[in-house]
């Protein structure tokens, strides 16, 4: 029998090898996006929280052997540090008022949200990654914790630098960019997973960065031939559009027609000729 | 030539702005309250995963490696990327293969009928798996400046940005911006 016999609507992904030790079952989990706080799909597998992006051309279908399906999709499973996560769900915890740093919880109190199980499948992992942005108190057996605002601001340091030090080795395009607008986007794609308020505007504050260089730089750069990363980023909007990749490419020479014809009208010529 | 496989259809699911060829969305994968079983047993697809430039409207089996055979056409002069080519429907296509970043490997998943009688619960198992893809564009070269290549530079992003850090490496970094 051959792998497509049964195949029912099929997806291809891309994702993290599962490798010998683990045994790669998954589990869909609904949380809040960091930034937006709309329900987001994540994957949970073997211990590590990924998050699904899809890539998709105007055109496009697979050959996968001798199967071919028409969605050209490609989905795109990468690891995502629970922090970005917890984030909001952390400040939102500690109640925090004013000046007043706020109260110390517990976890499975501040993992219980309505209408979002899948935080408590994350208990064991929040535990441990929680600690590098977080004050701990220990009450006999019980942890309590409150996120601390200069160990996040720091945390975030370190996520730029990261970035910083990983975008010029990207492409050409990257590698010649100024050293601040480097930063800038490397502060724009941490931005994706934050809220403006209080984490990006106190990133920025730190940084010397105006905020509306950060949030503003998609829209700059679609008009740019310089392209970025921030669009691809995009979460997916309510009606289920989804934002538009960035080209990329370098403009090309203006070319004397030769008969030559676009790949629109060629292939739909091509339909018609058929029917 | 493959005239079995119904019409070609370029009308995209939504319409983006223009001068764009590609997007990308977060999150809404419509794989709600599912399990994913990745599993590295399932047929080896690798050389014979190609994204094509048009919409096929057909899915399912077709004849396609007896139809569909790209041929090396050397290195290009620009970037250095192996180039291939092919012809679908009489256009000439050229292409090159990526192979997926070390640590990453691509699935085929098909979703499976729900065992229970939640009808928004599914599975999807693995019933292939790859390690390359070959890309393919209709009017031009294939180029590092290509979407799918630009894909791929998130999986490097991702690494840097989501790495998880630890207080001891966090106060033993020497955080200079």
């Amino acid at each position: 029998m051959s792998w497509c016999d049964s195949v029912q609507e099929p997806r291809i992904l891309v994702a993290p090898d599962p490798g010998t030790d683990g045994n790669g079952l998954g589990q869909m989990i609904s949380l809040r996006h960091p930034k937006s706080g709309n329900a987001t799909q994540y994957l949970f597998v073997n211990g590590m929280l990924q998050e699904l992006q899809w890539f998709k051309n105007l055109y496009g279908s697979w050959f996968l052997g001798d199967y071919i399906t028409e969605d050209g999709r490609m989905y795109l499973s990468t690891p995502i540090d629970p922090v970005f996560i917890m984030l909001p769900i952390f400040e939102e915890a500690r109640m925090k008022k004013g000046d007043d740093l706020g109260r110390f919880r517990q976890l499975d109190e501040i993992l219980f949200i309505d209408g979002y199980p899948g935080y408590m499948q994350l208990m064991s992992v929040v535990e441990n990654c929680m600690l590098v942005v977080s004050e701990v108190k220990e009450i006999g057996s019980s942890k309590f914790f409150r996120l601390d605002d200069s160990k996040v601001l720091r945390w975030l340091c370190y996520k730029v630098c990261q970035l910083k030090q990983t975008l010029p080795k990207l492409d050409k395009n990257y590698a010649v960019q100024s050293e601040k607008d480097t930063l800038i986007d490397a502060v724009s794609i941490l931005g994706e997973y934050l809220k403006e308020k209080p984490w990006l505007q106190l990133l920025c504050d730190h940084l010397k960065l105006n905020i509306l260089e950060v949030t503003g730089k998609a829209q700059v750069n679609a008009e740019e031939s310089n392209p970025g990363l921030r669009n691809e980023l995009q979460e997916q909007s309510n009606d289920k559009k989804a934002t538009t990749a960035k080209k990329g490419r370098q403009a090309k020479k203006v070319k004397l027609e030769t008969e030559s014809h676009n790949i629109k009208d060629m292939f739909s010529r091509a339909s018609r000729k058929k029917n | 030539m493959f005239t079995k496989l119904g019409g070609l259809s370029l009308e995209p699911k939504s319409v983006p702005p223009p001068k764009r060829t590609g997007w990308i969305g977060r999150g809404n994968c419509h794989m709600e309250k599912a399990t994913i079983d990745l599993k590295r047993d399932g047929k080896d697809l690798s050389g014979r995963v190609h994204q094509l430039p048009c919409c096929v409207k057909h899915d399912g089996p077709a004849s396609v490696s007896h139809y569909f055979k790209p041929k090396h056409k050397g290195v290009g002069e620009d970037e250095g990327l192996p180039l291939q080519e092919a012809h679908f429907r009489g256009r000439l296509l050229q292409g090159t293969t990526l192979p997926l970043p070390h640590g990453y490997s691509g699935f085929v998943l098909s979703k499976s009928s729900p065992p229970t009688s939640d009808e928004n619960s599914h599975s999807w198992d693995t019933k292939a798996t790859f390690q390359d893809i070959t890309y393919w564009n209709h009017d031009y070269s294939p180029s590092q400046n290509d979407e799918l290549f630009r894909a791929f530079h998130w999986l490097t992003v991702a690494k840097a940005l989501h790495n998880p850090v630890t207080p001891e490496e966090l106060a033993s970094s020497s955080v200079t911006l």
